[in-house]
């Protein structure tokens, strides 16, 4: 129905639009969700259709400017998901119940998330530390070989061997001086890589 | 503070009071809200923000709505206003008229 009502190419934007704000507005219930995004499709059929009617206009270009009036995605669905009260209604039993689990899952979520955050940041500063100190302390640090084959990748800090563990007994460090390059690389895209995480888990749970 | 930044706080500010008027007068559908409220929307306030107002006032059940079918495209949702969106809003047209004259006084007399 919704092929007849468009031309296939502003079909394809719209599409693109509403796919993206509905991955977007994933954390409300699925029903206010499908509702919305109904709503939005409904009102800008109406408007293509009255603009294209009044004006002459094409359909793109009429797509495009409600598309921008709208806003991104994000933008939408953060205004949406701020201004979101307990939408659930029955008794205080049921509402609590329904409560406790969201709260629950997006703890879960976040603990997930945050703990996988600071490993990454743990590895990507031990690495540049890695980098730092490896012209004062060159044989104990850097990647290490065995008789088994792996033998480490870290620092051996008076016995103790902080960072990716390989097989007993470890043998010679082969990587040398090379160690500050990769370190420094590998250092700075964890840390990267952990902001990454930080921030979209943030961007996820702003309500 | 710069003028675009308070004038767009100001809008935003009114932007359910002015929803709920215009469903006073008509119960209406979203483009048409949307239209009524133009001067209000653009580079400042997003029409995403009136959906997520919608969503609000109907969460906190000052406006109700029904989805009806239209001869030229996808079912309408049409919302109107409840009896306690009535009573909010003539709350909130008394605040408005005594919120107008004050703010009045103080601009045509200052301290007198």
């Amino acid at each position: 129905m919704k092929e007849r009502l468009i031309s296939k190419d502003a079909h394809k934007i719209l599409e693109d639009y509403l796919s993206r704000l509905k991955t977007k507005l994933k954390t409300l219930p699925k029903s206010d969700r499908q509702e919305i995004l109904k709503e939005i499709q409904s009102d800008i059929f109406t408007e293509i259709e009255i603009e294209k009617r009044e004006r002459g206009r094409s359909e793109t270009e009429i797509l495009f400017f409600i598309l921008e009036n709208l806003g991104k995605p994000e933008e939408v669905s953060a205004e949406i998901l701020s201004k979101r009260l307990i939408s659930f209604r029955g008794n205080f039993i049921r509402r609590y119940t329904i409560l406790t689990i969201r709260n629950f899952y997006i703890a879960f979520i976040g603990f997930i998330s945050s703990s996988l955050a600071f490993i990454i940041y743990f590895f990507g500063f031990l690495f540049l530390a890695m980098a730092c100190f490896e012209p004062f302390f060159p044989k104990n640090i850097g990647l290490f070989n065995s008789e088994k084959g792996f033998g480490g990748f870290g620092i051996i800090l008076k016995g103790t061997f902080i960072g990716i563990d390989g097989y007993n007994p470890r043998g010679e460090e082969i990587l040398g001086f090379w160690i500050i390059p990769i370190g420094i690389f590998l250092g700075f895209m964890l840390i990267f890589l952990a902001n990454v995480i930080q921030i979209k888990s943030k961007k996820y749970f702003n309500h | 503070m710069n003028i675009s930044k308070w004038n767009t706080q100001l809008r935003k500010g009114i932007l359910e009071f002015c929803i709920l008027s215009i469903l006073e007068k008509e119960n209406s559908y979203g483009y048409q809200i949307i239209q009524a409220l133009s001067d209000f929307t653009g580079i400042d306030i997003k029409r995403g923000t009136i959906y997520a107002l919608f969503k609000r006032l109907h969460e906190e059940e000052y406006i109700d709505y029904t989805w009806e079918e239209s001869r030229s495209g996808p079912p309408r949702k049409i919302y109107s206003l409840t009896y306690e969106g009535k009573k909010i809003l003539q709350g909130m047209k008394s605040h408005w008229t005594g919120f107008l004259g004050s703010v009045d006084k103080i601009l045509k007399g200052g301290l007198r």
